[in-house]
């Protein structure tokens, strides 16, 4: 097998579609599992954050008052603050005041009417409560994003700030570890699903080959034991125990045709045997005309009897073993040595088209030369008593065309089961066999079987056609 | 002839073996495989006839077996199993002819008489290249016919129809033996292409001379009188 076709079978195994549809839903679920983990982390450390906020505000107001209410008591002058206070401030609110775990905080104090105290810009007091704000500390830096929780104290307003950035920096690990493992997953589980795809596939080919011969009619095929103990190997033992079953039927089936084959053939050829006898003694006359036409009738009963157990037999694959190279002009032509006196003798013009191209296939001769045979007395038998009869073999197809009646398109089906015949009121000869004998011939040849018009313009005669490899033929129009 | 008839059924034997003795030939008749394997492994036959599902032993056993012993008398089988696959594997096996039941006695008589000739004729000769009877001459080598020092022009079927008469020329040719031998066609066609072949050969052969030379028997055959 080329590689593409390898590669192909391998993207058509269940195992590896069935890896690819899981981690693509294993890639779904971490995508989602990954936003979802961010949110809660994100809010979880927004609450961490703003907890933190509110114990530096309180802790900060609590300091400012103590500071605020020393100062009142000594100056008991309002709005101003002195210079030690400012200076206390100061150090209360230093930069940065503080770093926990990477996070930076800041605090910043302005009192009323005066500037701000610490590294926070004014427009961080311009709201009050907890907000959120971008803004630089240095001019050389660029804008960060703060959440800002900004209260009024005593003489002023208090703000403290936590850098959004280290909560950020922290949270962009997520989907990073996610796109790592969710890779090495995804990666993993295609690797297993070509591995079993293609365990599976040798599997799978084993049973499907086993199906192939048994359809074939080699009932003898068998799966055998697959490794493993799973469902595979579950569905490879029923398939062998129905093969199995099957061949012991078919085995019976035969088993009684040959029974039947004995037992009937017995008595009718006792019979045949008491009537040949009576014809010898009976000389000449009308009697023994009588006879003749007994004989004649018990021999078209041994003709149907066999033609049937030799379709039973072809239909269960016998023969196969036996199989030869044929020529298939050289088939169509000596058939046609034997029958064209006889075509002519019954008013048709006989026409042989065999191409001397060779082509070769593998059969049983005499089976392939008593269906040509048959489809010819069918011609004489339905085809309307003149006009062409026409034998034929070009490349892999062989076949007949008469000019009779023909066939309608809605019975040509039909008319391939054993004992159909169209024409009710036909009573002559012929035991309604010969097409489905045809039918069976071509099946045990892997052959096709077509029935068309002769001419298609106005509709007329009837062309059956075996095509042998018949995938790369043409033959609706002969 | 002596011959050897295995056949399980007691009216068929019985049947075959009264045509046969009244034919002038000397039959032995047994009833299972085993007998016939003794019989055909102790005595001289000129031909002997098997039935192929019998008891004991099956048909196509004594026959590998006898072929097996180095016993080369022609075998005939008479049997029910009448498939193309049959007759093949009956064939394959060394069996020499082969006659689906059930079976006309016209036949079976046709047959024994073709092989016993041809077990006598093999038996040291060289085979003629020219067949001659009722006034015709067959060149086989140079594939030329002539009645009286006149050639008369056959086509290849034709040749073939009048060496198979002229080489059992005094014999009865039936129509299946015919179809075997001329067109290899191994089974019977409902219509009529042996008839209509002699016909055309008549036509060439007889009509000219105005007289008989291939004389059809009632329900049997045709045959060229020596």
């Amino acid at each position: 097998m080329s590689l593409r076709a390898e590669l192909q079978a391998l993207w058509r195994s269940s195992a590896l579609r069935q890896a690819l549809v899981l981690s693509l839903l294993f890639v779904g679920i971490l995508v989602a599992a990954g936003f979802l983990a961010q949110n809660l982390l994100r809010e979880e450390l927004q609450d961490r954050v703003e907890d933190d906020l509110y114990l530096r505000l309180e802790f900060l107001a609590g300091q400012i008052d103590q500071l605020m209410e020393y100062d009142v008591e000594d100056e008991n002058e309002k709005g101003g603050l002195d210079s030690d206070a400012r200076a206390d401030i100061r150090q209360l609110v230093r930069v940065p005041v503080s770093e926990v775990d990477d996070r930076v905080f800041i605090d910043a104090f302005r009192p009323d009417g005066g500037d701000v105290i610490g590294a926070l810009p004014a427009s961080a007091f311009d709201q009050q409560g907890l907000h959120s704000e971008r803004f630089r500390l240095a001019p050389n830096e660029d804008r960060e994003s703060w959440t800002v929780l900004s209260e009024d104290v005593t003489g002023g307003r208090i703000a403290v700030a936590h850098r959004g950035a280290a909560t950020d920096e922290f949270l962009e690990l997520l989907p990073g570890a996610f796109l790592y493992t969710g890779g090495a997953a995804v990666l993993l589980t295609l690797v297993a699903g070509t591995a079993f795809g293609l365990v599976a596939r040798r599997r799978f080919h084993r049973i499907s080959q086993s199906l192939d011969r048994l359809s074939e009619g080699d009932l003898t095929s068998r799966v055998g034991r697959l490794s493993g103990r799973d469902d595979l190997s579950d569905l490879a033992r029923h398939i062998d125990a129905t093969a199995e079953r099957l061949d012991i039927l078919l085995r019976q089936t035969r088993d009684l045709a040959t029974s039947i084959a004995h037992d009937l053939k017995t008595p009718v050829t006792r019979l045949r045997a008491r009537l040949e006898n009576l014809s010898v003694e009976l000389e000449d006359g009308r009697q023994a005309e009588e006879a003749d036409k007994a004989l004649a009738e018990i021999d078209r009963i041994i003709l149907t009897f066999e033609s049937l157990l030799q379709i039973a037999r072809m239909d269960a694959g016998a023969h196969r073993g036996r199989f030869q190279d044929i020529r298939l002009a050289d088939l169509v032509r000596e058939i046609a040595e034997a029958y064209q006196p006889v075509i002519e003798d019954s008013g048709y013009r006989f026409q042989l088209d065999a191409t001397p191209g060779s082509a070769m296939i593998r059969g049983e001769a005499g089976l392939l030369k008593r269906a040509l045979a048959n489809l010819i007395e069918n011609a004489l038998r339905h085809g309307g008593g003149g006009g062409t009869i026409r034998l034929f073999s070009r490349d892999k197809t062989i076949g007949l065309s008469d000019e009779g009646p023909g066939i309608a398109e809605a019975e040509r089906q039909h008319v391939l089961e054993p004992f159909v015949r169209l024409d009710t009121s036909r009573t002559g000869e012929g035991v309604g066999l010969g097409l489905a004998f045809v039918q069976s011939v071509a099946k045990l040849h892997d052959a096709s079987l077509y029935l068309s018009d002769t001419r298609q313009e106005t509709p007329v005669g009837l062309t059956v056609t075996l095509g042998f490899n018949a995938a790369s033929q043409n033959l609706t129009n002969l | 002839m002596r011959l050897l008839l295995l056949e399980d059924d007691v009216e068929i034997g019985q049947w075959v073996l009264d045509g046969l003795n009244r034919e002038g030939h000397v039959t032995d008749w047994v009833k299972d495989g085993r007998d016939a394997l003794a019989a055909a492994m102790g005595q001289t036959y000129d031909v002997v006839i098997l039935d192929r599902m019998t008891p004991e032993l099956d048909g196509l056993s004594v026959l590998k077996a006898l072929r097996a012993a180095r016993i080369a008398t022609p075998v005939l089988f008479l049997t029910a199993m009448g498939d193309v696959e049959d007759r093949v594997e009956g064939l394959e096996a060394g069996g020499d002819d082969y006659l689906a039941k059930p079976f006309a006695f016209s036949e079976l008589k046709a047959r024994l008489g073709a092989l016993g000739r041809r077990h006598a004729a093999q038996a040291g000769k060289v085979e003629d290249t020219l067949l001659t009877g009722a006034g015709i001459s067959l060149d086989l080598l140079k594939r030329k016919c002539s009645r009286n020092g006149e050639d008369i022009d056959l086509n290849a079927k034709e040749f073939a129809l009048m060496e198979a008469l002229l080489r059992s020329k005094g014999r009865i040719q039936t129509r299946t033996m015919l179809l075997e031998r001329v067109w290899d066609m191994n089974f019977d066609p409902t219509t009529s292409v042996v008839e209509t072949h002699i016909s055309r050969l008549r036509a060439k052969i007889e009509k000219p001379f105005g007289d008989t030379v291939i004389r059809t028997v009632r329900g049997a055959g045709y045959v060229i009188e020596g």
